[in-house]
């Protein structure tokens, strides 16, 4: 009975046919841009910078949509950048093997999240960061896991037919990889399941008297969110052909953390902008100032944001049409109310002033 | 006395050694949080420039005994200076309203990255080291052989001022009632009259000086980079979890039963060492979620 009631945060989002659509679009379009202006190396660069895209907006759905504070997603990213690059060499078909990482990534997020409580933010934020550091120093005394080295990556198998060793072939093989996971997780926001998390995130109480379970609500949220994160690990270490135990350390969760909140933490694009602009000013960063640490400089930034912008940098533009949604429909009704909601969600303990 | 006694007893008093410097570290954190309701990200960062201070101003010598105290002096204070810079210029800017747990956590996640990313630019990526004081090299032994260095002495010593000092702050003086009136309830206080702006001024000075003393004291004995502030984080997180958040006796009591924890388990299976302190954070958690003495607020 509980299970079936949570699972309302959990089915696969019913809706039009055609919602969700414009992630399939702006994939399409950022896909042919990439591939009609980038050459050579700085494709790998899109690679990796598309798969922090889909970190960062997976990450969300628990973070801004459902406000849990995770701090250990680099667990399940890390997760999935190691499985490809076990996997590689190995004539694993290609077609299965992100399948597969998406599987992995959500039976880790399962297993933790039925140990770790979701209640108090805090200590969620430090359990999950506990989780991942135990991963991050399993990697050091396991040798087929390549130490403090990592593993490198070799060419996947052909995708139906297409071979991956240009750089051309990968970027599109991953445009289509993430766009297919953003198609998804657009879904899940427009959905019932997104209404679900935001509700159980708003108000708890009130959540419970419409019968919803705000355990197995969350409980979805990090078990998908685990899954696409696994997909985008797996996307960044195609781009940058080596999986390092760096991408399991809990700074790479407070990146993707930065990531989000320079975006807008209120707004399904947001994270991905965000992404786009961390990975754009890490790497002009270290191409300009090889001797300094990026820090200094994305710490200026995200105080800058936190103080003057909380909403994040697309929290006040007008918000993308949802294409395939006439006026008046059902749900984008329900959808709006729900975005009429303060731009950092409300702590239990303290009411705004 | 037999051979595993001793080397039991050396270890345990080594472990409530190290357990000191995690105890200063803690107890800042557990009061900014408890007062503040900022879970302080930047600690280790505070931390982490006490150590470079250190390295500074000792100058490569082995210092004396004198000259090292004014160190730590010196660290301490210039530490309360940017804790209060710290204060004023970000976290009164996000205020009180109901949204600024999270909007703290991470503008001091921020502060975290700046401290941290700066290091390269003053003291350069290499990593350094400090030379250790001359007063501080060299052991005695008590009750038929259990090796205490001088060190340890040492870090006993300014634990158990430290520690003292804090609960004579907290209970015994004007400013300690001001502060748990503040950390109990926040407008209440307010509407008793007591400043609350100026408390949490005064505890976000006292705890970024506690880690900048945390620093100085653990100088000599890390590798001077800026791994340290995501390192000593952690640790100090650990303390202030397993001792429940905003208890200073909890962070005592988690600090020291890490410290000894550590310290046993790095003598004897030296290969979970790295593991002791998230095994001790995930099972304190789970466990007792207000802390190992129940007294914490949880969050």
């Amino acid at each position: 009975m509980r299970l079936s009631l949570g699972l309302r945060g959990a089915r696969w989002p019913r809706g039009r046919m055609t919602t969700g659509l414009d992630a399939i679009g702006i994939c399409l379009l950022i896909g042919i841009a990439v591939s009609a202006l980038a050459t050579g190396p700085t494709i790998a660069e899109w690679v990796v910078c598309a798969g922090y895209v889909l970190f960062a907006v997976s990450t969300n759905i628990v973070v801004g949509k459902s406000g849990i504070l995770t701090f250990g997603q680099a667990a399940y990213f890390g997760s999935g950048a190691y499985a490809v690059a076990l996997l590689s060499g190995r004539h694993f078909p290609t077609e299965l093997l992100f399948v597969f990482v998406f599987v992995i990534g959500c039976v880790m997020a399962a297993v933790y999240g039925l140990i770790v409580p979701t209640r108090s933010r805090f200590l969620t934020a430090v359990l999950t960061l506990v989780f991942a550091q135990f991963l991050y120093l399993l990697l050091f005394d396991i040798p087929a896991l390549g130490a403090e080295n990592g593993l490198t990556v070799g060419v996947q198998e052909p995708f139906f037919g297409i071979s991956l060793e240009s750089e051309n072939n990968l970027w599109w093989f991953s445009v289509i990889v993430a766009g297919l996971s953003l198609f998804v997780l657009r879904r899940m926001d427009r959905s019932s399941a997104g209404l679900t998390w935001a509700a159980v995130r708003d108000d708890e109480i009130r959540a419970a008297a419409l019968g919803l379970s705000s355990r197995w609500a969350r409980f979805a949220a990090l078990v998908y969110a685990g899954g696409f994160s696994a997909v985008a690990g797996a996307i960044v270490v195609e781009g940058q052909l080596v999986a390092a135990p760096e991408l399991l350390y809990w700074t790479q969760s407070g990146a993707v953390l930065i990531m989000i909140l320079l975006g807008g933490i209120r707004n399904f694009w947001g994270p991905a902008v965000g992404a786009v602009a961390y990975t754009w000013l890490t790497y002009e960063f270290t191409l300009h100032f090889s001797s300094g640490d990026p820090d200094l400089f994305i710490g200026l930034i995200l105080l800058v944001v936190v103080l003057l912008r909380p909403q994040g940098l697309l929290g006040a533009l007008p918000r993308l049409p949802v294409i395939g949604h006439r006026r008046g429909a059902a749900l984008p009704a329900q959808a709006e109310a729900v975005d009429a909601e303060p731009a950092w969600p409300v702590s239990e303990q303290e009411a705004p002033q | 006395m037999s051979d595993i006694l001793t080397k039991l007893a050396g270890a345990t008093i080594g472990g409530i050694a190290s357990g000191m410097p995690l105890f200063v570290i803690g107890s800042g954190l557990t009061l900014i949080f408890g007062v503040m309701r900022v879970l302080n990200f930047a600690h280790g960062a505070l931390f982490m420039m006490g150590v470079y201070l250190c390295y500074t101003l000792s100058s490569g010598k082995g210092l004396g005994f004198g000259g090292f105290i004014l160190v730590i002096i010196a660290a301490t204070a210039v530490l309360g200076v940017l804790g209060g810079v710290i204060d004023i210029g970000v976290l009164r800017k996000i205020g009180q309203s109901g949204d600024s747990e999270l909007r703290s956590m991470f503008a001091m996640y921020a502060v975290f990255l700046i401290l941290s990313g700066s290091v390269a630019y003053i003291w350069g990526n290499q990593p350094l080291s400090v030379a250790t004081p001359r007063f501080l090299s060299g052991y005695f032994s008590i009750l038929s052989g259990i090796v205490v260095t001088r060190q340890d002495l040492f870090y006993l010593v300014s634990g158990v001022l430290v520690a003292g000092g804090l609960f004579w702050l907290l209970r015994r003086t004007t400013f300690g009632r001001r502060v748990r009136a503040v950390a109990a309830d926040h407008e209440m206080a307010v509407a008793l009259g007591i400043r609350a702006s100026r408390i949490r001024l005064e505890v976000f000075v006292l705890g970024a000086a506690l880690a900048g003393f945390a620093g100085a004291l653990s100088a000599n004995l890390v590798s001077v980079d800026s791994s340290l502030a995501t390192d000593y984080v952690l640790q100090a997180f650990a303390v202030v979890i397993a001792g429940g958040l905003g208890s200073v006796e909890g962070a005592l009591v988690a600090a020291l039963t890490l410290g000894i924890l550590e310290s046993i388990v790095a003598i004897y299976i030296p290969q979970f060492s790295p593991y002791v302190l998230y095994a001790f954070i995930a099972v304190t958690a789970l466990l007792t979620p207000r802390g190992v003495l129940r007294r914490g607020t949880i969050a």
